[in-house]
């Protein structure tokens, strides 16, 4: 005696596979209702009451990362000046051999801050041939400024002139010691 | 409110209407249930999700376009729930729904003996239904409840209504395979 020979219901498989179906997912809630609806309403927020809050989450996460950004050192501008300070030597640093300025030098020095200064002023109106390709661009005008070491020499010229010679005497300057780096760097 | 359609509920609901509010509860909470233990076939966890699936609702009611159904449009958003609740594994599992026992499946007329035959084949129907891939026995168990049609259920499931009517016939005819022994 086989269960298929037994039970009638398997002469129609496909209405067996429907009604076990049906069963599986039949039913009402017990829990839910429209007062238990009402009470979770009222429990929990609303999504969009949570915004303001978010907003000044934001807000205050914001002004910490400004704050964060411009206090932080700058570690690759203070690497570079690590990197291209001179070694500290326990020898003391001694000048070069005294300046002497007399009024042939000081003539050449104004000659060649004068060419110095006409180079500039050709490469500042370039020729005609290079302009080609940036015709129609914008100009960028470069004003001829003179520079710091011209008035310098310009004095050390006025004074040579003056007594025929000028001696610079000789300097000398401390070596830098570790310790005080230290406290630079910090 | 018996007599009231489901457009009249809605629109007094989006007045802030409450008792129209409750009574959309009352009259589809069933459904959405269903929808809801369909897809996780545990009866807490699909009561937890048919309670969150009326306040997301209450909440979302505005955008309600009446496009679909109201019903099609809760059942989705169980579906939807439900799906968030599959993939964090938080239903406990797929295969605690109660048993039917024997006393459930006997008539007056039949013998103790065929109730109990009547059980265990009722047993292993549920058994293969189970091993059916997901996609196909979600289908089929949305289908054989009868609350939606094939144009809800594709709506609910977010694919083309043939694509529903195909995966009732595919899971079907795997049943009917498995089962090919109880029929003959």
């Amino acid at each position: 005696m086989t269960a298929s020979s037994q039970f009638p219901v398997t002469d129609d498989l496909d209405r067996l596979i429907g009604d076990v179906a049906r069963d599986l997912v039949a039913g009402e809630p017990e829990r839910v209702s429209a007062a238990s609806v009402r009470a979770g309403i009222a429990a929990s927020p609303a999504p969009g009451s949570a915004l303001p809050i978010w907003l000044s989450v934001a807000a205050v996460l914001l002004v910490g990362l400004f704050v964060m950004l411009t206090l932080a050192p700058d570690h690759s501008r203070s690497g570079a000046a690590v990197a291209t300070r001179p070694v500290p030597s326990a020898e003391p640093v001694v000048s070069p051999s005294p300046v002497i300025v007399t009024k042939s030098n000081v003539r050449q020095e104004i000659a060649g801050l004068r060419h110095a200064e006409a180079r500039s002023r050709r490469a500042a109106t370039a020729s005609p041939a290079t302009q080609e390709p940036y015709e129609g661009l914008p100009r960028l005008i470069i004003p001829v400024i003179e520079r710091p070491e011209a008035l310098a020499t310009a004095a050390l010229a006025t004074v040579a002139l003056d007594d025929q010679r000028l001696e610079i005497s000789r300097i000398d300057i401390a070596p830098l010691q570790l310790s005080a780096l230290d406290h630079e760097q910090h | 409110m018996e007599c009231v359609t489901d457009e009249e509920l809605v629109h007094r609901a989006q007045k802030g209407d409450q008792a129209a509010f409750d009574e959309i509860v009352e009259r589809h909470k069933g459904a959405v249930f269903r929808a809801a233990l369909t897809a996780l076939r545990h009866r807490e966890d699909a009561e937890d999700v048919t309670q969150e699936t009326f306040i997301t609702a209450y909440r979302k009611l505005d955008t309600f376009r009446g496009e679909s159904q109201l019903r099609t449009w809760l059942s989705r958003i169980a579906w939807n729930r439900s799906m968030d609740h599959r993939r964090r594994g938080r239903n406990r599992s797929y295969l605690h729904l109660d048993e039917p026992d024997a006393m459930e499946l006997s008539t007056p007329e039949a013998s103790p003996e065929r109730t109990t035959l009547a059980a265990s084949v009722h047993a292993r129907v549920r058994r293969e239904i189970d091993r059916l891939p997901e996609n196909l026995r979600d289908t089929l168990l949305l289908a054989s409840g009868g609350e939606h049609d094939y144009a809800a259920i594709a709506l609910m499931l977010g694919v083309k209504e043939g694509t529903v009517k195909s995966r009732v016939f595919e899971a079907r005819a795997l049943l009917r395979s498995t089962l090919q022994d109880l029929a003959r």
